[in-house]
């Protein structure tokens, strides 16, 4: 057995490309372009309005994210339980995708209930009216939550984290609190979407089959909503906080760690780099750390490095829980990773390997349109170029060992990496 | 509709296959009648410890994951109390490669004794920040060992506690993998852009010679009559009050399984859900609340869960769900909101197909369950129950005197 298995183990094909489909784009009368990605052979459509209204653009902090949430509690053509019936009776499936730049409304309806849905999918975002009576439940609602979050450690760690990256005064890096709940206001919301919502800064992005007529509809449903927005540039505070070491003790027997760093947006020429390098230091299965803390040592059930995109910046993270007897060595582990990266050029197979794992990643997600759309939305909402994730791949492919080691002494140097640990 | 195309190797092992030429990627989907509902006698957690070893290697590929990620594709398993489930997907022209890995690792795994206990300090691990250290994460671990008294769903997938994860040897190991990780006791699924024929070639080439010997599948089912329903109060310190109310329900091969799943839906599928509507916007007794079924193949639960807003007692959220279900089960459910509860189903069924892997993974499941055509008859078998079943079946098993509860303390 062992023999025949041996004869036929078969020969690896390297993945020379992934082909991303291109979008339509049609433009609405008032300006909102649709990105519409057609297709699959199943009859399911996914559709998305996203409005670049998020935390860089409040007035105040978490208007923004008050606001999305509060869009589904009414709007001046239908109340909070006739949105919620309508999508219900049509079995589709209504969400709101995290983002600190945008406030997105998400929806997965079968195509031939898509009509049924899209009159009251598109009177959430032009007419919200933000009943007091849901606002004060939503708070509630949300301070509770919050409340259980901050006794995972794991969570305080992110939220430190992030803090800590980019200051508590930025949009990127402020948390949230039941005081800055309290203190949003129904006015708060009006004047965030009087004043930041409109077509200029909406997108819509569509994914799957669409039943004939979607185009006039929406003509009729978004395209005609007209109103004018003051242009509210991104408040971005440009000080980098000092990096900075942070340790909290909550008596819990696990710690919660977070190394990392403040970077730079998707455009930064490094960032194909970096990307890789995090990706060989902690971005899968068979990473270095992977490797070293759970399958040589089983310190962790998993840790993670990634770099994170936004719509202005960006961050690098290595995250991980792992007994408190331990957190110490995983950190002196951690070091030593980076030191490796630092010093020694990464072997060409292992950054062909992971080169490889990207692409097959990516091409992994052009199964039907609506999984591509999850690729494809990176070019529309946060590089504005049709052809990014094209160019990062084709960048990626000739990124060589000595870049890696560049960009890890450049940016990985332990003195430039703020720590958190909660335990 | 999933076309399918079902073979039988010698050895026993069941493959189905399906092709899809719209895709560039190819899954493949191999489950193992081996949940934890067949762990030996206080080595609970083995089942889900032999998953983690199954990536530990072999004499051929010493690290199970470098040819999958040089091939371009992804993989991953998980274990839950009826079955072992393994699954990778990546180009289709890599498909040969998946299907190789999987033969040799069924055929060749060899655990070293460091290996094993790397992989218990993992799963320990695991254990600690999946269970112990969230708020609620231990909530199975409570109940069901006061459920499940004579039925080895009683302790949880990941194991009872550290000891018995750490008690399990190398011989436990090796014997379990004789005698569940067997052909003739797996099902091999294969989705994507491939070629019928040429794929049955390759599978009986690496698959058709590994032996294989049928287990016997026992099934348990609950004896509703010596039923004691438990009350338990928990202190492990959650920040808000949290309260499961559950019932136990008959095995997914029953007609109740399909009434009480709808019967689930009615109640909280949606933000317009009574539910929803009626605990968290008109009465505000709890900030969240859902309602679901585990969906085992035996003896199952029905389980209402929720937290309660502060200053609430669990006997007012009591009483308000015995009223609504009172309500639900005593009133005819108008036409409407049926045709709301199928079109929540038909929705459910038809995205859960989207994908190649999903298409892989149900295939292979519901082979488990019985036949794997019942793909293309689930919607139908909803559809089939009527507002008066639902409501019928609803009212034998969601009673009084079937209902734990179990109360986190603040």
């Amino acid at each position: 057995m062992k023999t025949a298995l041996t004869n036929r183990r078969p020969i690896i094909r390297g993945i020379t490309e992934v082909n991303f489909p291109t979008t339509n784009t049609v433009i609405l009368d008032n300006g909102i372009p649709l990105h519409i990605l057609e297709g699959g052979n199943q009859s399911i459509v996914k559709m998305e309005i996203a409005v670049l209204a998020g935390r860089p653009r409040e007035a105040k902090q978490l208007v923004a994210a008050s606001y999305g949430s509060l869009l589904k509690e009414g709007s001046a053509q239908y109340s909070s339980l006739e949105i919620a019936e309508t999508f219900d009776r049509f079995g589709a499936t209504f969400s709101q995708p995290f983002s600190f730049d945008y406030v997105s409304l998400q929806v997965y309806v079968l195509t031939k209930h898509c009509p049924k849905i899209l009159p009251v999918f598109c009177s959430m975002i032009k007419d919200p009216v933000f009943p007091e009576s849901e606002l004060i439940l939503f708070k509630e609602r949300v301070k509770q939550k919050l409340s259980v979050d901050l006794t995972q450690n794991e969570i305080v760690a992110y939220r430190e984290a992030t803090e800590l990256f980019f200051g508590a005064k930025h949009p990127y890096g402020y948390n949230s609190n039941a005081q800055l709940y309290d203190a949003v206001t129904q006015y708060d919301l009006l004047e965030h979407h009087q004043n930041v919502v409109g077509p200029q800064n909406t997108k819509m992005l569509i994914a799957g089959k669409l039943p004939d007529d979607t185009i006039d509809q929406l003509q009729e449903h978004l395209g005609q909503w007209n109103k004018s927005i003051r242009k509210r540039s991104p408040a971005l505070p440009q000080e980098y906080p000092i990096p900075t070491r942070m340790y909290h003790d909550l008596e819990k027997s696990q710690s919660a760690i977070r190394i990392g760093r403040r970077l730079f947006d998707n455009s930064h020429e490094d960032y194909p780099a970096m990307l890789l390098l995090t990706t060989i230091l902690g971005g899968y299965f068979g990473s270095r750390l992977m490797k070293n803390l759970r399958e040589d040592k089983g310190y962790t059930y998993g840790v993670h490095a990634s770099v994170e995109d936004l719509k202005y910046d960006g961050y690098f993270t290595i995250n991980l829980e792992t007994d408190r007897q331990h957190c110490k060595k995983v950190i002196q582990e951690i070091d030593h990773e980076i030191d490796v990266l630092q010093s020694i050029p990464v072997p060409a197979d292992e950054l062909t390997m992971v080169k490889n794992y990207i692409s097959g990643h990516l091409l992994s997600k052009m199964d039907g349109p609506i999984q591509a759309m999850t690729v494809i939305k990176k070019n529309i909402l946060y590089a504005n170029d049709p052809q990014h994730m094209n160019v990062l791949i084709k960048k990626l492919q000739k990124v060589d060992v000595n870049q890696i080691m560049d960009v890890a002494r450049k940016y990985l140097d332990r003195d430039l990496l703020t720590e958190v640990v909660i335990h | 509709m999933v076309n399918f195309r079902r073979i039988v190797l010698d050895n026993g092992m069941i493959v189905l296959m399906h092709a899809d030429d719209s895709t560039p990627l190819a899954a493949v989907n191999l489950l193992f009648r081996a949940g934890s509902k067949y762990d030996p006698i206080a080595k609970s957690g083995l089942a889900h410890l032999f998953e983690h070893l199954m990536f530990s290697g072999t004499p051929l590929v010493p690290e199970f994951d470098t040819p999958i990620q040089e091939a371009g594709g992804e993989n991953n398993a998980y274990t839950n109390s009826d079955y072992a489930n393994y699954y990778s997907y990546g180009p289709a022209k890599n498909l040969d490669t998946l299907l190789w890995l999987e033969a040799d690792r069924m055929h060749n795994l060899n655990v070293s004794q460091s290996a094993l206990e790397l992989q218990q300090q993992v799963v320990i691990e695991e254990l600690h920040e999946t269970c112990l250290n969230v708020p609620y994460g231990d909530i199975w671990h409570h109940v069901l060992p006061l459920i499940y008294k004579d039925h080895p769903y009683q302790w949880p997938v990941i194991g009872r506690d550290e000891k018995e994860i750490g008690d399990i040897s190398l011989q436990d190991i090796s014997a379990f993998h004789q005698q569940y990780y067997q052909a003739g006791n797996a099902i091999l699924a294969i989705a994507g852009n491939i070629d019928l024929d040429k794929t049955a070639d390759t599978i009986h080439q690496y698959f058709g010679s590994l032996p294989g010997t049928k287990k016997d599948v026992q099934t348990y089912l609950f004896d509703l009559k010596g039923y004691q329903p438990q009350r338990l109060g928990l202190t492990s310190g959650v920040p808000v009050e949290a309260f499961y109310m559950i019932f136990p329900m008959p095995e997914r091969n029953s007609q109740a399984f399909y009434a009480l799943d709808l019967f689930s839906d009615l109640l909280v599928d949606g933000r317009s859900s009574i539910l929803y509507q009626n605990l968290i916007k008109e009465t505000q007794l709890l900030s969240t609340v859902d309602a679901y079924i585990t969906g085992t193949l035996d003896s199952g639960l029905f389980i209402i869960e929720g937290r309660l807003t502060h200053g609430v007692r669990i006997e007012q959220v009591e009483h308000q769900i015995w009223q609504i279900l009172d309500q639900q089960i005593g009133h005819a459910v108008n036409p409407s909101t049926m045709e709301k509860l199928k079109n929540n189903v038909e929705s459910a069924i038809v995205f859960s197909e989207a994908g190649t892997l999903n298409k892989a993974m149900n295939l292979a499941f519901f082979e488990l369950i019985g036949d794997a055509a019942l793909i293309n008859d689930e919607a139908r078998l909803y559809h089939e129950i009527g507002e008066y079943t639902m409501r019928e079946v609803a009212s034998q098993y969601l009673r009084p005197e079937l209902a734990s509860i179990f109360h986190y303390v603040k």
